[in-house]
């Protein structure tokens, strides 16, 4: 008997280590990655001389330069479409970013949000054939269909296109995890409030702006900041896809590996960071407790 | 009645067909379309002035002989891409399910965890990549000199015995966020009843909660990321062109990668064909792996009573 009781006490110890063990090493994860920001932020606001001294300390001055130059000298030099060179500033990439990756998101949220309903709500020949399509889809993986691609956007003249590019963004809006988690999210929703609106007269449009979507929107908000905070830092889309319209992000990147070749300092390299950051930042301490609560992913039946 | 049927019946069909209209049209040109057209292509070849001509398998038998012997990057890209997901399996996995179980049992600093593991969401890719370098190029060999008195510490993004182990540990590092949202939630959704019974009936340890509850109920989500991420191995490049660009050591090249550098550097379309080729047979064998993958896991999966 003592022995048995002395056998789970241990094990119950060793199980409590084993979850500070857990513990801990989450909260060195957490650090690393809150010294990587920290690092950022203070390093945008230290001398040059300073920061090249020591670039892992505290600095000796605080300066906001740093953002005064970031702005003058964040500018990148591309190819446009007929083929000369045309220097982008940091105005015309902020609003190609804000363009983009506001609208883009707004096309492919919605687009997953009319197949998610229709599929949930109604009963259409082929639909369970689309929804196992979509896993398919999903699941099938394409390997190097990229030539095609450009050859076809080439062929329909819609290459390096921003508006064609916002709007055939989604091509499988029937498929992945942000459809998952709609289609979910609507066929949870019950459908009395909508008979009652057919009754009183409505239609299915009004049914599903005025009643079905509102119920949907905190749902649909979390998919568009989690797509809104991909697109606005992805850089290759831009490179590959849209290399006349750089972002922010594109602008960024060529930006800080040019920047020893054009004499420019890291801190001030780092300030433009902080610059292209605040609105992602924004939107995350924005809806942070919605994600938390509402981002979830179901399994692949079908 | 019968007419009013119908125009109850008609205005259902025109709303649903204005709805899923536009997608399936998108999804014809741009999913089916594209790929049928990369079908295509892999039995042309396109002269430099853009003339096609039928090639029949002759682009098949060229990407078959570079990745046998003369093009020693398409070899090694295609091993690093199974390692990384290989990695990704035993290493990342555990981890983020155990750390999840964690935050589900609101350990100590649970929301400021949850909260931090989303910086790399938030941040550009870029940036998180251009500090991890600057550690690499300024702290490790100061740290290095420091412990060890080590003068000439490598730099380990571009040493050849080095790269791909500091690449695979970027990687590592940064993936975090989604996981430790998704199965967290994923944990929530269960019914706090069901583990009161367990525990009732003598599940009273972490690891058999684990073991008997929890996974067994979040294992729908679990098995979506595993056949996404099995589906995505030869098509994510990882962090490659943010680190490296155009410029990746040979020791660090993987699938997705390839591809991307082919696709960026073919400066005319006589380049597609033979990608186009690879692309097909990749596809060919990988899309039925994946499906199989599925069916193992549907079939094998613990049964949730």
């Amino acid at each position: 008997m003592n022995k048995t009781t002395e056998k789970r006490s241990l094990a119950g110890i060793a199980e409590q280590a084993f979850k500070i063990l857990l513990i801990v090493l989450m909260v060195i994860y957490c650090l690393s990655l809150l010294i990587c920001f920290v690092w950022v932020v203070i390093s945008s606001f230290r001398t040059y001389i300073d920061f090249t001294l020591h670039a892992f300390a505290l600095p000796e001055e605080w300066t906001f330069d740093n953002y005064k130059e970031a702005f003058r000298v964040f500018n990148i030099t591309l190819k446009a479409k007929n083929g000369s060179k045309v220097l982008y500033g940091i105005d015309s990439m902020f609003i190609y970013s804000v363009i983009y990756s506001v609208s883009r998101t707004f096309v492919s949220v919605a687009l997953y949000a009319c197949m998610a309903y229709a599929m949930a709500k109604y009963n259409f020949f082929g639909k369970n054939f689309l929804y196992s399509l979509g896993i398919f889809v999903m699941i099938t993986p394409i390997i190097g269909s990229q030539p095609s691609l450009m050859q076809l956007k080439k062929d329909m003249g819609i290459y390096n296109s921003m508006l064609a590019s916002i709007l055939t963004c989604n091509s499988t809006a029937f498929a992945g995890m942000h459809f998952l988690l709609l289609y979910g999210a609507f066929k949870s929703l019950p459908w009395a409030y909508a008979e009652s609106a057919l009754i009183d007269g409505g239609n299915h449009w009004t049914v599903f702006f005025k009643i079905m979507l509102p119920m949907m929107l905190p749902t649909c908000a979390v998919i568009y900041v989690l797509e809104f905070l991909a697109i606005w830092n992805d850089y290759s889309t831009f490179l590959i896809w849209l290399p006349s319209y750089p972002s922010l992000s594109l602008g960024l990147f060529i930006f800080q590996n040019d920047a020893s070749r054009n004499m420019v300092g890291m801190p001030t390299v780092l300030s433009a960071f902080i610059i292209v950051m605040i609105p992602t930042i924004i939107l995350y301490l924005a809806s942070q407790k919605l994600i938390m609560e509402r981002f979830n992913v179901g399994g692949l039946k079908g | 009645m019968k007419k009013a049927l119908t125009t109850k019946k008609m205005s259902e069909r025109l709303f649903i067909g204005s709805f899923i209209f536009y997608p399936l049209l998108l999804f014809a040109v741009f999913y089916v379309g594209v790929n049928f057209n990369s079908i295509l292509m892999a039995f042309e070849f396109i002269d430099f002035e853009g003339n096609v001509t039928w090639a029949g398998f002759e682009n098949f038998k060229l990407f078959i002989e570079q990745l046998t012997g003369e093009n020693p990057y398409l070899k090694v890209s295609l091993i690093n891409s199974l390692k990384m997901y290989i990695i990704n399996l035993v290493i990342c996995m555990p981890l983020y399910i155990l750390f999840s179980y964690m935050l589900f049992k609101k350990c100590m600093f649970h929301k400021s965890i949850r909260f931090v593991v989303m910086i790399p969401q938030i941040i550009s890719g870029v940036l998180m990549a251009l500090v991890f370098t600057k550690f690499l190029d300024w702290a490790i060999p100061d740290i290095a000199l420091q412990l060890w008195g080590e003068e000439e510490f490598p730099n380990l993004l571009k040493h050849p015995d080095y790269s791909f182990g500091t690449v695979l540990f970027y990687m590592i590092w940064s993936s975090f966020s989604t996981s430790l949202i998704v199965y967290p939630n994923a944990m929530n959704s269960i019914d706090p009843e069901i583990i009161e019974a367990g525990q009732i009936d003598g599940i009273n340890n972490m690891f058999l909660e684990l073991r008997y509850i929890i996974l067994p109920l979040i294992y729908p989500t679990l098995s979506t990321f595993l056949i996404t991420g099995f589906a995505g191995i030869l098509s994510n490049p990882g962090p490659l062109t943010t680190f490296y660009l155009y410029d990746a050591p040979y020791e660090t090249y993987n699938m997705g990668y390839y591809y991307f550098l082919q696709v960026v550097h073919v400066s005319n379309q006589s380049g597609y064909p033979v990608l186009a080729a690879g692309g097909l047979i990749m596809t060919i064998l990988v899309a039925p792996l994946t499906h199989l993958f599925k069916w193992i896991l549907d079939k094998f999966g613990p049964e949730v009573d």
